[in-house]
């Protein structure tokens, strides 16, 4: 639920809702996956079919629960609802590297969150499929577009097991230098990812847990409605009042991290 | 798009909250819907839009609604705003809530107890209503005989009164006429039941419909807390209308807003073919849900004879004002709250309340023949920054006032309502504008399928509007089912067990 993100819950984790963003099939929904169940569904977009995905993650002195949101597929043509943004802690904008148009839509992405989100919104920039650009026995003269592999192999493939091995440089589009100044220079983290092999995805989730506010969060959410600075009650307001239509209904964790 | 990228089972036309929660239901169902509307923004006329957006939103003209005035096109933290176009309330318990809970949608949103409801007197004072038969048992302003009626009658409105002799014959007289002649009613009572508690729009709203409504809201308090309504955060109905369009995205349906429909052709029987602005390829569907295009006959309202929705209440036109306040609206705690002392408690501030305004409630320049309201939200309703409120009031036109300025209409309205804050109140911001009822459109010769979604009047008894628009999207949903050959394989309006699934229900 929207509004009860960065709400600590009773084992004192802190849900931080997280927003997927970039342009359609550069892997938003498959790193989401990734991330979320370990797996890879190659030459099929993945089917979400959920509200969004739960996923917790430990750090060292916290636990933090991402309630992650796919886009749905309404970044196609533009039709994000303002309620995407909303209250968003934590967003990951991806683009394809074997794509030089996607790092432009991605940074119109991030110039969209700061406008509409916010303003202390962590970004994670992801420049996924990087798998592509990295030869291994199975993904040479593959294109971006069509992977052949099986999910066994994608399962166990490792990037870096080939060494020696030369860079598909012809895939490449986004040099990794490139992405990587845009990203300081807009105060963005960076990391190149493939959610086929499962390369940088726990690092990127892990690096933006330790960049959220959390003691921040919390302090300002201590009321019952979670957006920040609007919680609480003031002087004359008798009760909250503040309804959750079906707080029963306990999420069930996806798997761990 | 390419290959069959752009053939759809289903086109839905308008983002409005009846057109959102069918398109959730029917991608939910298997069916390939694309959902469309020329707007920028999700909600059509129940949008919810900040401050900018709603300016942006006057600057044209917009069908349906007329006579636009604004006090100023800036305001500070213009985005922490979510004004709703037409704002109403949600009982806890009945379609829209049971939708919400069914679809997954509550996940998305908010929702808060309306806190306060409130009569206003000609005298300036604004009374606390009491809205169930405890409030009226602790009540000391009403006599011990004026109690007994009054129980009486609520034991009969909650009720299974349809079959009752009290009814007999009455069906249809006007509501007020049948509380003072049946149940011996006082005026200062009747008038707190007609429109306070039953919302009647007018002094001629007829008796039954008035009693299924007041038979539905005083079955919806206790649900979540004392008082029967809901408001959704960010503006209610249009937030709400975002959670089911998103919800039928994550079923797979697609999203385009903000195209203008050039053409549809409708020649070929077996599909539409939709050409969209700046869209380089048509998309084609077999059936065309939409309120506008021409050959479309609305859904007609299930017959059903309980159905308690407003669906056959006249279509007025309303005169709307939303206003922006940096002190709060003061109102008389409920009746509950005076029972230790002698003299009543002093208002307070509240963070959501309702100022029922009667006919003729106000000393000069009221209506005489319709009940105005003034729905109050601050923060807690997440739809204005901290420290400022938002007075919406409304007006359904009674009398055929060709040329009605909605300024002129609820400028006193306001003024009363600002009178209740604690020091003289001056609104930040205020613009007025009219809602019309959308002419019905003819039917002429059908090509193709197409269904058209029950328009909603542009008023409703305040709590009505979010039901009336999910009885009409059930019904709709199944007129799309029947009309797609699929009546067979689609068992339910939502399939069950969803309501009890977390966000991860993904295979
Ligand atoms: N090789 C490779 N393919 C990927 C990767 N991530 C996604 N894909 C493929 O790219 C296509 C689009 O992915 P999807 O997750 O649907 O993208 P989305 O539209 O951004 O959600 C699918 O066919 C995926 O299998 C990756 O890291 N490496
Ligand atoms: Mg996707």
């Amino acid at each position: 639920m929207a509004d009860a993100t960065a709400s600590g819950s009773a084992d004192k984790s802190v849900q931080v809702k997280l927003v997927l963003l970039g342009e359609a099939a550069v892997g938003k929904s498959s790193v989401v996956l990734r991330f979320v169940s370990n797996e890879f569904q190659p030459n099929k977009e993945p089917t979400i079919g959920a509200a969004f995905l739960t996923q917790k993650c430990r750090l060292e002195d916290r636990v933090l629960r991402y309630e992650i949101w796919d886009t749905a597929g309404q970044e196609r043509f533009h039709s994000l609802a303002p309620m995407y943004y909303r209250n968003a802690q934590a967003a990951v904008v991806v683009f394809d590297v074997t794509k030089a148009s996607s790092l432009e839509k991605a940074k119109s992405w991030v110039k969209e969150l700061q406008r509409q989100a916010n303003p202390n919104i962590v970004i994670a920039l992801a420049g996924n499929k990087v798998d592509l650009v990295q030869a291994s026995s199975s993904s040479t003269g593959a294109t971006a577009t069509s992977e052949s592999e099986d999910e066994a192999d994608d399962a166990t493939a490792t990037p870096g097991e080939t060494p020696g091995s030369v860079e598909p440089e012809s895939l490449r589009q986004v040099p990794r230098e490139e992405a990587q100044a845009y990203a300081t220079e807009a105060g963005l983290l960076f990391f190149e990812t493939s959610a086929k092999t499962g390369e940088g995805i726990v690092e990127i989730f892990t690096e933006i847990a330790k960049k959220i506010p959390i003691e921040h969060i919390l302090a300002a959410t201590r009321g019952a409605t979670g957006r920040p600075g609007a919680g609480g009650s003031r002087a004359g307001t008798q009760q909250d009042g503040a309804v959750n239509l079906d707080g029963n209904a306990k999420p069930k964790e996806a798997c761990n991290c | 798009m390419n290959g069959d990228e752009g053939v759809f089972d289903i086109v839905v036309v308008g983002t409005g909250l009846t057109e959102s929660i069918t398109a959730a239901a029917l991608a939910k169902a298997g069916f390939k819907v694309a959902h469309l509307d020329e707007n920028p923004h999700y909600g059509a006329s129940e949008a919810s839009l900040s401050f900018d957006e709603l300016v942006t939103w006057q600057s044209a003209p917009r069908p349906g609604f007329s006579h636009f005035s604004r006090s100023s096109d800036t305001i500070p933290q213009p985005r922490a705003y979510s004004l709703s176009l037409s704002p109403s309330l949600i009982p806890s318990t009945g379609p829209l809530i049971d939708a919400l809970v069914a679809s997954g949608v509550s996940r998305y949103g908010g929702f808060r107890l309306l806190e306060r409801v409130c009569l206003y007197h000609p005298s300036g004072i604004a009374k606390p209503v009491p809205g169930s038969k405890e409030d009226v048992f602790k009540s000391k302003e009403i006599s011990l005989v004026e109690k007994r009626r009054l129980m009486r009658f609520l034991q009969f409105a909650a009720g299974e009164f349809e079959d009752k002799k009290d009814l007999e014959g009455h069906k249809d007289t006007p509501f007020p006429e049948y509380l003072r002649s049946v149940f011996s009613l006082n005026e200062e009572i009747t008038t707190a039941i007609v429109y306070a508690l039953a919302y009647c729009l007018t002094p001629k709203d007829a008796t039954l419909p008035a009693l299924h409504r007041l038979r539905r809201y005083l079955r919806s308090s206790g649900r979540y807390g004392a008082s029967p309504f809901l408001i959704g955060h960010y503006g209610s109905s249009g937030e709400i209308a975002q959670g089911f369009c998103r919800t039928a995205a994550v079923s797979g349906g697609v999203y385009i807003l903000g195209r203008r429909i050039e053409t549809i052709d409708s020649s070929d029987q077996e599909k539409h073919i939709i050409r969209l602005e700046e869209f380089p390829e048509p998309i084609s569907c077999s059936l065309l849900i939409s309120r506008s295009a021409p050959g479309i006959s609305p859904v007609p309202p299930s017959s059903e004879p309980s159905s308690p929705f407003s669906v056959s209440s006249p279509s007025l036109t309303v005169a709307r004002c939303i206003a922006i306040v940096d002190a709060p609206i003061l109102f008389n705690p409920p009746v509950e709250q005076s029972e230790d002392t002698d003299s009543p408690p002093p208002p307070t501030p509240s963070d959501t309340g309702v100022i029922v305004f009667p006919p003729s409630s106000l000393p000069a320049g009221g209506s005489a023949t319709a009940s105005a309201n003034a729905l109050i939200v601050g923060e807690g309703t997440m739809s204005c920054p901290r420290g400022k409120w938002l007075i919406h009031l409304s007006l359904p036109l009674v009398e055929d006032i060709d040329d009605a300025d909605p300024r002129t209409l609820l400028e006193p309205y306001l003024n009363a309502t600002l009178g209740l804050a604690a020091a003289p109140l001056v609104p930040l911001f205020a613009t007025y504008y009219l809602q019309h009822p959308t002419p019905s459109s003819e039917t002429n010769k059908t090509e193709g399928m197409k269904l058209a979604p029950t328009p909603l009047p542009p008023i409703l008894p305040l709590p009505d509007a979010g039901d009336a628009a999910a009885v009409h999207a059930q019904d709709l949903f199944w007129a799309a089912v029947k009309a797609m050959g699929q009546e067979s394989e689609v068992a339910a309006f939502w399939p069950p067990s969803e309501g009890q699934d977390d966000g991860n229900d993904g295979d």
